[in-house]
Parts: structure tokens; sequence; C-alpha cells
């Protein structure tokens, strides 16, 4: 299973307090014991913050290389590299050329119609995320929507915001029941609200759900997720492919950006069948263009065998 | 060089045996010769009872017969077409033969490097040649002369190298299945002997070599009739994604591993190397 979401616990290039690194080792850690291996670490950019163009190694703040030795015991454990950028004016998102070498998976969170429909027809990203928990300020039309699937954009669903939210449980009477605070029903109200738009306006092909959770309780496994689609009227096998098939092919597009020339030829690093297209194990997570990375011994692959045997004959 | 060529000519006319028209201009151009500005054309008579019938160096009679096409419609295209169908139609003929002759007892090893002999079916063992001069042209096309820097390669970076690839020509290139949407062609592989627009015409080993996973098989009986016999494959680009090997360097034994991704592949090699590709939805690679 593949969660796209798990968010890098700082919007800016501060680094983050020891407190919030450990809250990630624990959502990382708790996801994969519910069964996700495919992780994507999200960088979620706000407007204003400047992206460092000029300096190519200190775009991307989160250190895949620390994270990946120190879940190196996980077995079949992968992460990848994700951005999410927030645009509200179309004119701001230049240089996204530029990312697309550094971040594995690159998506982009339109605040304005306008936004949404650039992102749509003029940028080559993966996926599209909204926040769904504030009322969206644009109605989601299928014109634009079935554009980007067409184009094989995603459309991103986060659930933690609607079990998180502003305020939790208040206990209201001597009984002791349990009732939701208004603002959190609201936010719930609201998200249910998105949730169906976003599913109407896709005609329900197209959709990921990803976590985004900060903290481990936020996280859920598999069955759940498909409770809860289907509680908003998505039947089994499509709710199915929002956590299998639609991230993978997530994965596919932004690693093919970096690993191929135009989806035609690609490197292989990786002997294992599984997961060809999008395997970044052996590469240089800081320079990903970088060939050097690459290189085999002759002798460990098996076309390389049957080539050696054939020139010493 | 050239105008030796035009001498050469006219002094053919002049004498009547070669070794001696080559020692004139050996010491016409020598620089211990005399290196005459002039040459000295003698006029040749009708009457001189040692020349042989005036025929010039150029218009040798060739002593091969030329055959003449049957008819305007045979191209190389049409024949190559032909040779391999009719390739196809014979191995098709001989597992067939095999199939039936294992019912009745396993057919021996012999018997079937006979057959394949008498079919005239390619053997991998053909194409190893191609496949070296392959890797001698990617060498040459990927790494070239500014990459090596005192005998040192410094790889290029990938995406110096990947849109080469994408125009680069894979006749004589050892392919291998990686993954396909008909499990059956997983682990084929072969050299490449023809690149069309929906298929690579590959030429396949036969018994252990023919994948990786038969390498450790130890009775040639337990293989399939279609390994033991190898031959041309024809295999649609459609769904599959190859990988092939660039050795970069023999002594040290490194490689860099490619795949193709065959959906995105499906050009004619001529259209290929001009195109610009673009990148598009990946529901069909999944």
């Amino acid at each position: 299973m593949f969660d796209l979401n798990v968010p890098w616990p700082v919007q800016t290039y501060n680094s983050p307090s020891q407190q919030q690194l450990t809250g990630l080792y624990n959502v990382i850690a708790t996801l994969y014991c519910l069964g996700y291996n495919h992780l994507a670490i999200n960088f979620n950019v706000q407007e204003n913050v400047k992206l460092p163009y000029g300096q190519p190694t200190s775009i991307n703040p989160i250190p895949m290389q620390q994270l990946r030795e120190r879940f190196s015991e996980y077995p079949n454990l992968k992460l990848f590299s994700r951005i999410t950028l927030q645009i509200s004016d179309p004119s701001q998102c230049q240089g996204l050329s530029k990312l697309q070498n550094i971040f594995d998976i690159i998506s982009i969170q339109p605040n304005t119609e306008k936004a949404l429909q650039l992102a749509t027809t003029n940028l080559d990203i993966d996926m599209i995320s909204f926040s769904l928990t504030s009322r969206l300020p644009f109605f989601l039309k299928h014109k634009t929507i079935g554009a980007a699937i067409d184009k094989g954009i995603k459309f991103e669903i986060i659930y933690s915001s609607a079990l998180t939210g502003p305020a939790g449980y208040l206990v209201t009477s001597a009984n002791d029941n349990m009732t939701l605070s208004t603002t959190a029903l609201l936010a719930r109200k609201v998200f249910f609200n998105n949730l169906m738009q976003l599913i109407r306006a896709s005609r329900s092909n197209g959709l990921v759900v990803s976590s985004g959770a900060f903290q481990s309780v936020q996280v859920r496994n598999g069955p759940d997720i498909l409770n809860l689609l289907q509680t908003v009227g998505l039947d089994r096998a499509r709710s199915k492919a929002c956590i299998t098939d639609n991230p993978e092919k997530v994965l596919i597009s932004g690693r093919l950006r970096i690993k191929s020339a135009k989806q035609v030829i690609a490197v292989n690093n990786d002997e294992s069948m599984e997961g060809l297209l999008y395997s970044n194990e052996g590469e240089d997570p800081v320079k990903k263009t970088e060939t050097a990375g690459f290189t085999k011994k002759l002798s460990d692959t098996s076309s390389g065998r049957l080539l050696k045997k054939q020139r010493i004959v | 060089m050239n105008n030796n060529k035009l001498e050469k000519h006219l002094l053919s006319r002049c004498y009547s045996s070669e070794a001696k028209v080559l020692e004139v201009l050996s010491s016409r151009y020598s620089i211990s010769g005399d290196q005459k500005p002039s040459l000295i054309l003698t006029p040749t008579g009708s009457t001189s009872s040692e020349r042989a019938p005036s025929t010039s160096l150029l218009h040798t009679k060739s002593t091969d017969k030329v055959t003449k096409p049957a008819s305007k419609t045979v191209s190389t295209r049409l024949e190559l077409k032909k040779y391999i169908s009719t390739t196809l139609n014979k191995q098709r003929k001989l597992i067939k033969m095999i199939n039936q002759s294992k019912r009745t007892s396993s057919p021996s090893t012999a018997f079937i490097t006979k057959k394949l002999s008498q079919y005239e079916i390619p053997k991998f063992e053909e194409f190893t040649g191609l496949n070296s001069l392959w890797q001698e042209y990617m060498n040459n096309l990927l790494f070239p002369a500014s990459s090596h820097q005192q005998h040192q390669l410094k790889l290029p970076s990938l995406a110096m190298l990947l849109p080469k690839l994408t125009s680069a020509d894979y006749t004589g290139c050892l392919l291998t299945v990686l993954q396909a949407k008909n499990t059956q062609l997983v682990g084929m592989r072969g050299i490449v002997v023809w690149d069309t627009q929906y298929s690579f015409i590959l030429c396949i080993p036969r018994d252990q070599d023919s994948k990786e996973y038969t390498e450790s098989v130890e009775n040639l009986t337990e293989l399939t009739a279609s390994t033991r016999v190898g031959g041309l494959k024809a295999i649609p680009k459609k769904g599959c994604i190859f990988g092939f090997d660039v050795i970069t360097d023999e002594s040290k034994d490194e490689c860099l591993s490619f795949n193709i991704i065959g959906s995105r592949f499906e050009f004619r090699n001529v259209d290929r190397s001009s195109k610009k590709f673009k990148n598009h939805n990946v529901n069909d690679l999944l």
C-alpha cells in the first residue's frame, strides 16, 4: 500500500525540533506496521516561502539519506520525497522545472480557481491536493477536473484533517456523554461536503487517499479507509484503487520524470522486478541525475552473464 | 589519392600489365623516386601484338554473376519480411515435430542440432558479432572522446545520456523482457535482428541460455520444445518493458543498465531519430 503524504513537520527551511522529528519517525513506523511500505515525505511550501533556486542541493530540506539509514532495518520500506506548492497567484510559480530533478513527486495545492486552471492545463505535475477541511473558495467543475485526470494528474484526499481539526470532544452533561464541539462538527461537515464534490467532479476516477498525519494516532489502516470511502459512495474496487493503483501511478509518473527521457528510456537501478519504474535505491538522493550511482557489475545481471559467456568463447 | 585513380585509369590504357602501372605510380609519388611532374603516355596502337584486348581497369569483368531481381516489386524490406515469416513457420514445424516425438521418446540433442541446420534456423551464436558491434557503437555514441579524461571514463549525466538513447538504433542489442502484460514473454531475451514499428524481432538463445531461470536446469528434456529450438521471435513492444546493458568498462566488468518502455517506443527507427517525445498519462504503463 502507498501513503504519499507523510508531512515534513516544518513548512519553512528552519530545521525541525527533536520532538517534531520523533513525531515523524513514529508516523513512519506506524504506517509501516499497518502495511504501508511506500511512503512519501511531503514538504508543504507556503506561497511566501522563497525556494533557494540558486543552490540546487539545498532545495530539499528533507534528509532522505538519514531517514533511509534510520529505517534501514524495515524490509521493503521505500521512502520518497515530495513537494507541495501552495499557489493562489498563477504568475507566482516559476521555476517549477528546477524542482523536477530534486523531488520524486511534485504536487500543487491551488487556492484559487485560476491556480487550479493553470495547474490542470500548463504545469507538469503529478498530483493536485485541496485543503478539504476549509470551504473550497470555488466550485469544482467536471470539465477542469476531468481534463486533469485525462492528463494523468491525480487528486489527493487527506483524511487526517477530518480526524483532528480545530477541536475534539466536549463533555456536556453529567452522564458523561461525549459530543463533538461545534467547530469540529463544522470541520467534518465541510470535509465530507468537499469530498462529495471532488468525487462528483472526478466521476470517482483518479483519486488518491493519503494520511497527512502529524501524529501516529491519526493514521488509519486500509480497511478503515475503504469504509470511509464506501460511506461517501465509492464502490469497493475504486476505493481500493485509491490506496494501491492510483498512488502507484503518481509515483511512476513522478519518478519517470527523473529516471527517464520523456518516459521512453529509463535508467535501471534495481534488480527486483517489482516497482521497476519508480524504485529509487542506489540513487544519490541529492544529485539524482548523476550517472555514477547506476553502474553495475556485469556479472550481476543475467543478460550480462550471457554476454560475458559469449565473449569468452 | 583521388587523382591517383584517374592516373591509374589513364595508364591502364598505355601499359598492358597492371604491375607496370603500379610501378610507375609508386615511383611517381614516393619520396625517394624520380617524382616526375608529368606522365608519359605511350600511344596504344591496334598493331601491337603483345597487347591484350583493350580493357581498362575500371571495367574489369567480374567473375561472380550479378543476379537481376526477378521483378521490380522485390525490395530488401519485403525479402526480409518473407525470410522472417518463413523462418518462423519452419520453427513452428520443428517445434511440432519435437513435441510429437516427445510422446514416444525424448529427442536427443544431436537430433535437434541436425534438424536446426536442415531447417536453416538462425542461431544466437551467429549474432553475437552483431552485438559486439552494437556495444562499440553505443560506447561511441554515449561516451564521446571528450568524456575520457586521463584514460578514465567520466560518466556524463543522465540528462545527457537518455535523449541520445531515445534516438539510437537497437539492431544488435541484447534485450531482456523484464515486465509484460503477457506473462509468457517475461524473461525472454535475445539479440535484436530487426526493429519494426510494433515489435522487436529477436534471435533467442537455445537451451540453458534461453532465460535467466533456465541457467541451472541440468536435464535438457525438462525444457520446452520452443526453448530448445530458439531461432527468431517477434515480441510486441506494447505492454512490455525491456532491459539492456551497455558495457562501460570491460576490464573492470562494469555496465549501465537501461529500460525501454515498450508502449512509448512504438515508432519505426527512422521516425524515432527525429521524434520529439512528450510525457503522457501513465495509466497504460502499470
